[in-house]
């Protein structure tokens, strides 16, 4: 009798503890199917330590953080190294999450509450998009280590309002860190649920660790304002969205071309849509090259979109295309070769003159790191540039021939 | 007439000492204070002033009436020791996004309180020793109009308490609890109008501290007002939630 007491205690005890977290870990998570739904999907999560505060090698979610910017914080104003800056605008670095589970008759644990299935998700979004980057890209894991991802945090930019954002999902520099924001007048897919958001938001990470040199406070940023800027964060949007095209091409729904489609609808998505020939026009021409940043805000999607959408039509035809197109942007990024400088080294000799940091130069970079042997995508990805966004091929070239003779310029009228 | 006066004035003092003499410290004893012991507010002397319990005993004890002897040992407390109560509170939950105390979710719920220590046949843990069978349901439903879960959490628990009274015959007290039971979670995960459901059923264990009371409405009937006020800790599986409320509900 004492040892079935002892064995009935002893299985409460095993069973009030958390689910043990293998390696992969199988779970359950929404994933969009090919009829474009969110259908709850068994998973395997290769990356998770720890599958009850959603933590691994690729990204550690924390709850209840409180982030404020706040231009009149005299802490702000205190700080002098990047990382007290961080330390003043993040008020409170919260806590883990806690997930909660059911498990199953086969032993796979099944999120137990609305929270824990978009941890979940996210969790495995973000493993997608470490994946493609290191698998597809080609980017040394160690290169990308394990980033903090605050979930549900208040972020309150003072400046703006006292309200804290919401409806939103980012990777904020400042702070070295992702924020999946709360939702409130979004009624469609959480924004940490679209593997295409998530994707495009670790595109940032990329980025910022190879262009910015994984700074908190890039210095193109903090002191240009003009041209350069404008130039510099479309490219930062445009790409992001390419990354989150190639990386779809991996999932069950397939190629997307339409980033937040699950998540809003209307005019925000349909302007986002890649496969459409969108052109840039003259008055965003001229508003790139001439107008301030502050007035400029916004229009750095447009831009984006152009661009993402001309490296989209040059590698559609293949997942060979795809692969290697996205491994020459991601190599564009940063190449200390003098020959074929990266974006990250552009932006360097550009820093004290912004208006050398043109867009013409930054996408022959990214044509210069398409290897030799791809000719036909070279080519195509040179026409592209300079009909959609109107780029003169001997700017693309620069007198070295890094575009094709065979280049050519289309028609092309859609502006968004 | 001085002569006889004086010697009758002592005489009869003397002869009054031994009908009135009394303790210093003890009061004189007028009628009034004479009343039974049923007037002192104790739940132990509820019964009525006309019966005459000692002759009851007597009795059934001369005729050897066992069974009967038992059933009227219990006399002096008519109460039976049960309590139905009705809950409500706040069930802060352990909380999947990380908030720091928890997400507080309306809770209700329902118990049964019998008072076991009347079995053991010790006056000290007459009442002192109890044990509640509870039954507790908090819900929320989250998300957005695409994908929402709606989360109804059952708890249900047997927990031992030890209640320590204000007094000997005090209708109040603070407890500890001890116990456990089972939790069972249903889930179900709308997304565009299908369905999936996920339940399972985890250990519970419960344990807290809280005020009881057990008050007299009336003094023609045993029918009391049970109250509670309670800090209730319940670990679902690996899950620490906590509940504050209070309950009320009739004793008898």
């Amino acid at each position: 009798m004492a040892r079935k007491l002892t064995a009935a205690a002893l299985a409460t005890l095993a069973l009030s503890c958390a689910p043990e977290t293998q390696k992969p870990m199988k779970v359950r998570a929404l994933v969009l199917s090919s009829n474009g739904e969110y259908v709850p999907t068994e998973v395997e999560l290769k990356t998770v330590t720890d599958i009850v505060s959603m933590e691994g090698q690729v990204v550690r979610l924390q709850g209840g953080a409180h982030i404020r910017m706040d231009s009149e914080d005299p802490e702000l104003h205190a700080a002098r190294t990047e990382e007290a800056f961080g330390r003043a605008l993040l008020k409170d670095a919260g806590r883990p999450v806690t997930a909660n589970y059911i498990t199953d008759d086969q032993g796979v644990p099944w999120p137990a509450d609305f929270h824990t299935w978009n941890l979940v998700t996210t969790y495995y979004n973000f493993e997608r998009a470490w994946d493609y980057f290191t698998q597809v890209a080609a980017m040394p894991p160690a290169e990308l280590p394990r980033t903090t991802a605050y979930y549900f945090p208040e972020f309150v930019l003072a400046d703006s309002s006292d309200q804290p954002q919401r409806d939103n999902a980012i990777f904020f520099a400042p702070v070295k860190a992702f924020m999946v924001l709360p939702f409130e007048a979004l009624q469609k897919a959480p924004l940490a649920i679209n593997a295409g958001i998530i994707t495009h938001e670790y595109a940032h990470l990329v980025f910022n660790r190879r262009v910015y040199d994984g700074r908190a406070l890039p210095e193109p940023l903090g002191n240009w304002t003009g041209a350069g800027l404008n130039v510099i964060k479309s490219l930062d949007e445009g790409l992001a969205d390419f990354h989150a095209y190639v990386a779809s091409c991996q999932t069950s729904f397939g190629c997307n071309t339409r980033v937040l489609a699950t998540s809003f609808e209307g005019p925000s998505v349909e302007d986002r849509d890649l496969s459409k020939s969108w052109c840039m026009g003259q008055e965003l021409y001229q508003q790139l090259h001439t107008a301030s940043f502050s007035t400029f805000a916004g229009r750095e999607y447009q831009v984006g979109t152009i661009l993402a959408s001309a490296l989209y039509k040059a590698s559609a035809a293949s997942a060979g295309d795809r692969q290697v197109l996205a491994r020459a942007v991601v190599a564009a990024y940063s190449n200390t070769d003098p020959a074929k400088p990266g974006l990250a080294q552009l932006a360097r000799m550009a820093l004290d003159d912004p208006q050398k940091f043109t867009l013409a130069r930054a996408l022959r970079a990214i044509v210069q790191h398409i290897p030799s042997g791809h000719d036909a995508l070279k080519h195509t990805v040179c026409s592209n540039f300079a009909t959609h966004l109107r780029i003169p091929v001997t700017d693309l070239s620069g007198g070295e021939g890094d575009c094709p003779e065979s280049t050519t310029i289309n028609d092309c009228s859609m502006t968004p | 007439m001085h002569s006889w006066l004086l010697p009758c004035l002592l005489g009869g003092l003397a002869l009054a000492a031994p009908t009135f003499a009394q303790d210093e410290d003890t009061p004189y004893a007028y009628p009034d204070d004479e009343k039974p012991e049923q007037t002192r507010g104790s739940r132990r002397h509820r019964t009525e002033p006309e019966e005459d319990m000692a002759s009851d005993f007597r009795r059934i004890s001369e005729e050897g009436d066992e069974e009967d002897f038992e059933r009227l040992s219990r006399m002096d407390d008519p109460n039976t020791g049960v309590a139905f109560e009705a809950l409500g509170g706040a069930m802060v939950v352990s909380s999947p996004r990380g908030q720091l105390l928890g997400d507080f979710l309306p809770a209700v719920g329902g118990r049964f309180t019998w008072e076991y220590g009347r079995l053991l046949g010790v006056e000290a843990l007459r009442e002192s020793l109890w044990f509640d069978v509870r039954y507790t349901y908090a819900g929320v439903r989250e998300g957005t109009k695409l994908i929402v879960g709606d989360t109804r959490l059952h708890y249900a628990t047997i927990a031992p308490a030890y209640e320590l009274m204000f007094g000997e015959s005090s209708e109040y007290g603070v407890y500890a609890q001890v116990g456990g039971g089972i939790a069972y979670e249903h889930t179900t995960l709308e997304i565009g109008g299908k369905v999936t459901p996920v339940d399972g059923v985890k250990p519970l264990i419960q344990y807290g501290v809280g005020l009881r009371g057990r008050t007299k409405v009336s003094s023609e009937s045993n029918v009391r007002l049970a109250w509670r006020v309670e800090l209730m800790r319940f670990r679902r599986g690996y899950l620490d939630d906590t509940f504050v409320g209070a309950s009320l509900g009739t004793a008898f």
